[in-house]
């Protein structure tokens, strides 16, 4: 049947219902928009670290055919020449970089990238623009070896104006650079990392004591007969491969994009995930308004039924009105999402830079296909969730509908479908589990947590009927808001459903979150046992692993009152395609000082094993991810060769999500030939004060650049502040869903207050007062919260299982001691208690101020 | 007992006013069985929202045994309609989750007066209405007449001195509208209860002791 002439008197008078029924239209649009507003927050800072990652590479890198990149480990110079004598390569161009602490601006560094301005003309994406106002050449920016090109952002805030100099420190080597060029990033480079800067490739290698080496290296490639470089370059890959160092990966430029991409991927998904869950607390609450709205407009339904309106139209109508509502709510959550979004920007960029790779996000990159697929997954969320309750109401006969009298009273909610839907819920939830955890589909693991927030929506109304089977309050109040709720079920039971879901996330994460943090507090303990540390600067500002001035470790050794000095490199890179990290120590003074808690060895000591030969301790991580074992091997690309290493023994770390392959210092400088050290731990005679050996490193230190110096509380301190950074987006999350929850109580009883005002007439006519009636509302709204923050405390247990030892175990491989951290549990059931009585609020108020009279008129 | 003086009530509908009430002035005694009658939009059920203590006269007063209806606070209101008030709808509008007995015992319930004494007087009303064998149904279990005479059983368990009626059949078959009307009468004039009675029926207001007319707001007789 031809339904637009239908659909518009249809929509005329849910225009109309939606300004007579401001408040409740108004909260189910932003219930919807907040639901839209966490994904589309989410997906913008997600999309914002990915294309400024890739806008920084470009910007070092320009966009080659071909690359050849160190892991790990510099590359030899003369690998440019190998490249550049090949027929099939066009033009070469080597990059060096390095990231430098600025001792004269505390707090900032450069990310120092030296080029070949005659061999990169090509392949640059930035302008140099001449600060000092003289012809712009490659001369000019070779011909004095202390020239450097700054953003002119950088060049702001430190208030540099051309011809000022500007001292770095790296590994160190101390330099004086004269800023002469500002860097205009080519207009497709948005969000290219602002600590930026460009340096002839020598001024670089003399400056920092980096002479013969480089890190990449950069081909233009002559396209084959067809035009295309795909076979040219498969082809000069097994030429180059059998004279490329071990460490070195060649090919695709776009290889190292992606491998970030996959790098972040764990850390991406858990926040869309998460971001999820708030569309999905969302759509109970649409549902629930629809309901509500169907309900209340049955009349009307029945005589379009009676008029001639099939079914099927039922349906649309009902949909197709909800959809055009939520196009209202997406829209507002686009736009609420990027104000999220940068709220969130500067903890997502630390937590990504400690983490993963060098980030520095100024701003949001919006992406609108992004916002485009947020929008239409609140619409998809709106459609779904307004099919069941039209589904419904086109069940209903045309005499039914017509007749008079309260819809509310007639439903009826029959409890085993619920029953069977949850139970079908956990068995997937288990399934799931079982294929996260033994099929190595990590991400099926999301899947069971969504299964056992579903199993517990299913099971409100269940409960809620086992709830009203209790003794009601001996007032009449309390009766009466006994009898409403569990009258209102049909309504109060998506509502639970969705308070449940929040709380269940809410308890999940707090538990886990807490575990974790509890678990490295107690790892920290126990692993930290030095008293001082020493790191250079740039390696917590940028999460940088430079080297550590050599000189550190002699001057440390000479103060007076230390005992020991143990050392620690760090190097980052891929092992068989995926993320490590490579990490060196002192084992002996790791054995006398701070033993690592092994959880299983080859026989013998694993210390000895490590300092004889070219053996290993992996982390648990590490070894889960790989699944290795004590005896097996693991095959390390060094600048050497590639060495296989058998691991000796497995031990407890949490400082790499990625997994630590850990080796003695003289095996690794044996293998690598790399001599540098990334952070010093200092032990010191027994009685002396950590804070004077403190005090005296730091003078010490002062004229060769910026060093942290951490106390043992000082260093536990910033790992935890560390880690709690890396979860306030987790906690920003949460706080979404459990908003949009309380929401959904707001809107429940707003909901059922329309449905019966009528009944609020009677109550009034038969003597109930006002205060009477505001009582009972909000008695039932405690109904209603007791219902869901049960089911919703029992499921958070369950949640926070499912998040420690399935997508923890799936994706990281960590050990997680359960901890439960009953204040911050107890703080969220009252928290959300008193938020279900305060969301009760406004519709208990409306329903007391109600006239009798007209309330008694309203049918 | 019951004294409304030049009682106006007008209403804003949209842009437009509506006067429902145009200077009623009456008296009612103690005792006495008025029906209201009149054309549909005349102005009765806004009379006796006013006489019932559920609406405010927007200019005149009313008395209900000497208490002023037009000035008195929500909370006083309130408390005249739980002890002095039973009101008897159309629609019956009895609580759906309540059982019948607790649906009567409803006016008793919310000024905390639920004793055993009270339970016997609401099972000795709904057996004078034939309801015995009810008492412990809900009311979608019962048929219109069923469920009118259990309102008449709420609307009396306080004993109140004015029992109102908004149509109490109009949503009733014949027999069953006569054997509430003769509830109605018999109960009150049992009870000493004054009785309003709002009606379009001709044999309803017949039974009354007296009729007031309303037309266009307005008493004609």
């Amino acid at each position: 049947m031809n339904w637009f002439p239908t659909l518009r008197v249809f929509l005329s008078h849910g225009g109309r219902d939606f300004f007579r029924h401001k408040t409740l239209s108004l909260l189910n649009l932003l219930a919807l928009a907040v639901g839209v507003a966490a994904i589309v927050a989410i997906q913008t800072v997600n999309e914002t670290a990915l294309r400024s990652f890739r806008a920084s590479l470009d910007l070092v890198a320009g966009r080659p055919d071909f690359t050849i990149e160190g892991q790990g480990f510099r590359l030899p110079e003369k690998l440019i020449l190998l490249l550049r004598n090949d027929p099939a390569v066009r033009e070469v161009t080597p990059t060096i970089q390095l990231v430098a602490s600025l001792p004269d601006h505390p707090g900032e560094f450069l990310h120092l990238v030296g080029v070949d301005p005659f061999s990169n003309q090509e392949l640059v994406t930035y302008r140099l623009e001449d600060a000092l106002r003289s012809p712009t050449d490659a001369i000019a920016f070779v011909s004095e070896s202390d020239t450097i090109a700054l953003t002119r952002p950088l060049a702001d805030r430190l208030h540099l104006r051309p011809g000022d100099t500007l001292r770095a420190v790296s590994a160190g080597h101390q330099a004086n650079l004269r800023v002469r060029f500002m860097l205009e990033p080519s207009s497709d480079l948005l969000g290219a990392d602002d600590h930026l800067a460009i340096a002839d490739i020598a001024t670089v290698q003399s400056s920092f004591g980096l002479g013969g080496q480089i890190d990449r290296i950069e081909a233009l490639l002559r396209p084959d007969a067809s035009g295309k470089i795909t076979a040219v370059r498969s082809s000069l890959l097994e030429r180059l491969a059998p004279n490329l160092p071990a460490h070195a990966r060649a090919g695709s430029p776009e290889r190292r994009g992606q491998e970030v991409e996959k790098m972040l991927g764990a850390f991406q998904l858990n926040l869309t995930a998460l971001s999820l869950i708030a569309l999905v607390v969302g759509m109970f609450l649409v549902t629930n308004t629809v309901a509500a709205n169907v309900a209340r407009r049955r009349a009307e339904l029945g005589l379009l039924r009676s008029l001639g309106l099939d079914r099927r139209s039922v349906i649309i109508l009902i949909v197709g009105e909800s959809l055009l509502l939520a196009l209202l709510g997406a829209g507002l959550g686009i736009f609420l999402g990027l104000q999220v979004a940068r709220i969130l920007l500067q903890s997502v960029s630390s937590t990504v830079t400690s983490h993963y790779v060098l980030l520095s996000m100024k701003d949001i990159i919006v992406n609108p296909w992004s916002l485009l697929g947020a929008g239409l997954a609140g619409l998809l969320a709106a459609g779904l969730a307004a099919w069941w309750p039209a589904r419904e109401a086109s069940l209903v006969s045309p005499m039914d509908a017509l007749q008079p009298g309260n819809s509310a009273d007639r439903a009826s909610s029959p409890q085993s479908p619920f029953l069977r839907a949850s139970l079908l819920c956990l068995f997937f939830t288990l399934l799931f589990s079982a294929t996260a955890l033994y099929a190595r589909i990590p991400r099926t693991g999301f899947l069971a947590a969504l299964g056992i927030l579903l199993a517990a929506a299913f099971l409100a109304p269940v409960f809620g009927r086992l709830l009203g089977g209790l003794p009601s309050l001996p007032i009449a109040s309390g009766k009466l808001a006994h009898s409403a709720f569990l009258r209102g079920l049909h309504r109060h039971g998506l509502a639970a459903a969705a308070l449940s879901v929040a709380v269940a996330m809410a308890i999940g994460v707090t538990i886990m979150v807490h575990s974790f943090r509890a678990t490295v507090d107690q790892w920290i303990g126990e692993s930290i046992k030095a008293d001082l540390f020493i790191a250079p600067s740039t390696n917590l500002i940028a999460g940088a692993l430079e080297p550590l001035d050599p000189q550190a470790e002699t001057l440390a050794l000479a103060t007076p009152g230390v005992r020991a000095v143990g050392t620690y490199r760090e190097i980052r890179l891929f092992l068989d395609g995926t993320p490590a990290k490579l990490a060196a120590c002192r084992l002996e003074i790791l054995r006398t000082y701070n033993p690592l808690t092994f959880l299983s060895t080859l026989p013998g000591d694993p210390y000895e094993l490590c300092q004889k030969g070219d053996y290993a301790i992996i982390s648990e991580n590490f070894a889960r991810r790989r699944q290795l074992k004590p005896g097996d091997t693991v095959s390390l690309p060094t600048p050497t060769g590639t060495h296989p290493l058998q691991v000796a023994a497995i031990f407890r770390d949490y400082t790499s999500e990625s997994g630590l392959l850990l080796l003695d210092r003289s095996t690794y400088r044996r293998l690598t030939q790399d001599q540098g050290l990334t952070s010093l731990a200092i032990h010191l005679e027994p009685g002396i004060s950590p804070k004077t050996v403190g005090d005296s490193l730091r003078e010490q230190l002062r004229p060769r650049g910026e060093f942290l110096v951490y106390s043992q509380a000082g260093l536990r301190d910033e790992a935890l502040r560390i880690f709690d950074r890396s979860f306030a987006v987790t906690a920003l999350l949460r706080t979404l869903a459990i908003a949009v929850a309380a929401l959904g109580v707001t809107l429940s009883l707003t909901a059922l207050g329309v449905e019966r005002t009528r009944e609020i007439g009677i109550l009034r006519a038969t003597g109930a007062s006002r205060n009477q009636i505001l009582r009972t509302i909000m008695i039932e709204a405690a109904y209603l919260g007791a219902t869901g923050i049960s089911i919703g405390l029992v499921t958070g247990f369950a949640v926070a299982l499912i998040l420690m030892q399935v997508i923890n175990r799936a994706f990281f491989g960590w050990t997680i001691d359960w901890h439960t951290p009953y204040p911050s549990l107890l703080g969220i059931i009252l928290g959300m208690m008193i938020a279900c009585l305060l969301a009760s609020l406004p519709p208990a108020w409306r329903a007391s101020r109600l006239s009798p009279a007209e309330a008694l008129r309203s049918e | 007992m019951l004294e409304t003086r030049d009682l106006h009530k007008s209403y804003e509908a949209g842009e437009a006013r509506v006067d429902a009430l145009r200077g009623v002035t009456l008296k009612i005694l103690p005792g006495e069985i008025v029906a209201i009658t009149g054309p549909s939009g005349c102005g009765k059920s806004t009379l006796l929202h006013i006489l019932g203590a559920l609406d405010t006269p927007t200019s005149g007063q009313a008395y209900l045994e000497g208490h002023p209806l037009h000035s008195l606070s929500d909370d006083k209101l309130t408390a005249l309609r739980r002890l002095k008030i039973g009101f008897v709808f159309q629609f019956f509008h009895l609580l759906p989750t309540l059982t019948v007995e607790e649906n009567v015992l409803l006016p008793l319930l919310l000024s905390g007066r639920v004793n055993s004494p009270a339970r016997t007087r609401a099972r000795e009303l709904l057996a004078t209405v034939g309801l015995s064998d009810r008492s412990h149904h809900r009311p979608h279990q019962l048929s219109g007449g069923q469920l009118q005479r259990a309102a008449l059983a709420r609307a009396l368990i306080h004993q109140p001195s004015i029992l109102l009626a908004d149509e109490p059949t109009g949503n009733l078959d014949s027999t069953s509208s006569t054997m509430v009307i003769d509830l109605i009468t018999r109960l009150a004039r049992q009870e000493k209860t004054t009785v309003v009675l709002v009606t379009h029926s001709e044999e309803i207001a017949r039974t009354a002791d007296r009729r007031i007319a309303l037309v266009d707001g307005r008493i004609q007789s």
